[in-house]
């Protein structure tokens, strides 16, 4: 698993954590049932906060990608959904959005119209 | 001109001979010819025989028979397994290092069995009773030395190892900002069939602890503490985490020891390599290779190859070492 922030982004450093941990259980690079490194451990890793880390889990939780159980930590769900089908349909959408030339900006609010 | 094209067999079929004939033909008749030396004595030999020795003499008896076929079932089982192992060869062809590793102890292991045996005979030669039998302590003390001569006279007559060239892909910091951070985390863990092999001979090494627990638990702390030191090494050997961040790289097995760090400035280069566990490395686990090479070795394939400052190489196999590499070649450049 590869965790990227960078601290002079203008994305909030618990977004940036949990998308690339997110980014990492659909492209199974952690495997259901796996353990994530302690809050603590991955704070000190990262020279970040703890609670911004413990913030990016309770994220990724809330969208059912992990599990958090007292005393064991982070662990990827096994529930987690197979995300193999919408990667490739969203590939396909970018692709043509960027034939078209349509920007990132439009694109998500294409896609979050249409999902509310 | 033509060149003598017969006179010149390829080089796998030269190496496969001097496997045949040093390997194996060598070993067997150095048995064979102990055996039948040793079945000469027969009629001389109390019987039973005096098979083991404690600090206060003989404790352990066996059959005649036993202590002739004994020598020719290891060694035929050794050299066996030692020809199979090394009859592909290298991946060009040559005899790899751990290849002459394995064909010159088939030839130590020969001798030094078979002289041990026959020793601990022709000293029981004449008496009435193998009770009193001496102390082989002498027989063994020769037999070493002698056997690793045979050994190393083997090893000269085989051709130089092949060295595997690893095509090692270097590894580029990922793109991204220059105040960018990254942690990286893995495991990896021995493969099935080696874990079951493992499993085999340490069940072994357990029984035969077991046996002499019952049988003679006197001399049973050194072959213990041996015995858990070696099952505890196996077990750690198993599974391994690995850490990628500000600090360098970290391995630690799952007891948490054996473990080691390299921090990011004795980072030379960072590459992704291919890896043959028995050809490079001749085992699984923590192991050493010549050319300054050691690492975790546990699976054939993908490794993470970080060479030091002093040009020394660390290996560690995982599945994900193209990303594990990207993300230590983040750390090492800052």
């Amino acid at each position: 698993m590869l965790v990227r922030v960078d601290p002079a982004s203008e994305t909030p450093l618990f977004e940036q954590l949990a998308a690339s941990i997110r980014q990492s259980v659909i492209d199974k690079s952690v495997t259901p049932g796996e353990r994530l490194p302690s809050a603590r451990e991955l704070a000190g890793s990262l020279g970040v906060n703890m609670h911004t880390v413990l913030r990016a889990y309770q994220e990724l939780r809330d969208e059912g990608f992990i599990e958090l159980r007292r005393g064991r930590g982070a662990i990827v769900a096994a529930t987690a959904h197979s995300y193999d089908s919408l990667t490739e349909g969203v590939a396909a959408i970018v692709a043509e959005a960027r034939t078209q030339k349509i920007s990132l900006a439009a694109l998500t609010a294409l896609i979050r119209e249409e999902y509310q | 001109m033509t060149l003598p094209a017969e006179n010149v067999a390829p080089q796998l079929t030269r190496n496969r001979r001097l496997i045949i004939v040093i390997g194996v033909v060598i070993p067997l008749l150095i048995t064979v010819v102990g055996a039948f030396v040793m079945a000469l004595w027969i009629p001389e030999l109390p019987n039973p025989v005096a098979s083991h020795w404690g600090p206060s003499g003989v404790n352990g008896y066996s059959t005649v028979g036993g202590m002739i076929a004994l020598p020719l079932m290891i060694t035929l089982a050794f050299v066996a397994f030692s020809a199979i192992a090394s009859w592909r060869g290298g991946p060009n062809g040559g005899m790899l290092w751990a290849h002459k590793v394995m064909v010159a102890t088939s030839v130590f292991l020969a001798v030094s069995i078979t002289v041990l045996a026959a020793g601990s005979l022709a000293i029981q030669r004449g008496l009435e009773s193998a009770e009193n039998a001496p102390d082989p302590i002498g027989v063994l003390l020769a037999a070493l030395p002698i056997a690793a001569l045979m050994g190393f006279l083997a090893w000269l007559m085989l051709p130089a190892a092949e060295r595997i060239q690893p095509t090692a892909v270097q590894a580029r910091p990922v793109a991204g900002s220059p105040t960018e951070r990254v942690y990286f985390s893995t495991t990896t863990r021995l493969g099935p069939g080696v874990v079951l092999i493992a499993a085999v001979a340490l069940v072994a090494l357990g029984l035969a602890l077991a046996i002499q627990a019952v049988s003679n638990p006197a001399e049973l702390l050194l072959p213990a503490a041996v015995g858990i030191f070696v099952i505890t090494l196996a077990v750690s050997t198993l599974s391994w985490r690995i850490t990628i961040d500000h600090r360098g790289l970290r391995v630690r097995s799952a007891l948490g020891w054996p473990r080691t760090t390299i921090a990011p400035d004795q980072i030379s280069s960072v590459a992704v390599v291919s890896v043959d566990p028995l050809g490079e490395f001749g085992g699984y686990g923590w192991r050493w290779a010549p050319g300054g090479r050691s690492g975790i070795v546990l699976s054939k394939g993908e490794a993470l190859e970080v060479t030091r400052m002093n040009g020394k190489k660390f290996i560690v196999t995982m599945h994900d070492a193209p990303l594990a590499a990207e993300a230590l070649a983040t750390v090492a450049k800052k």
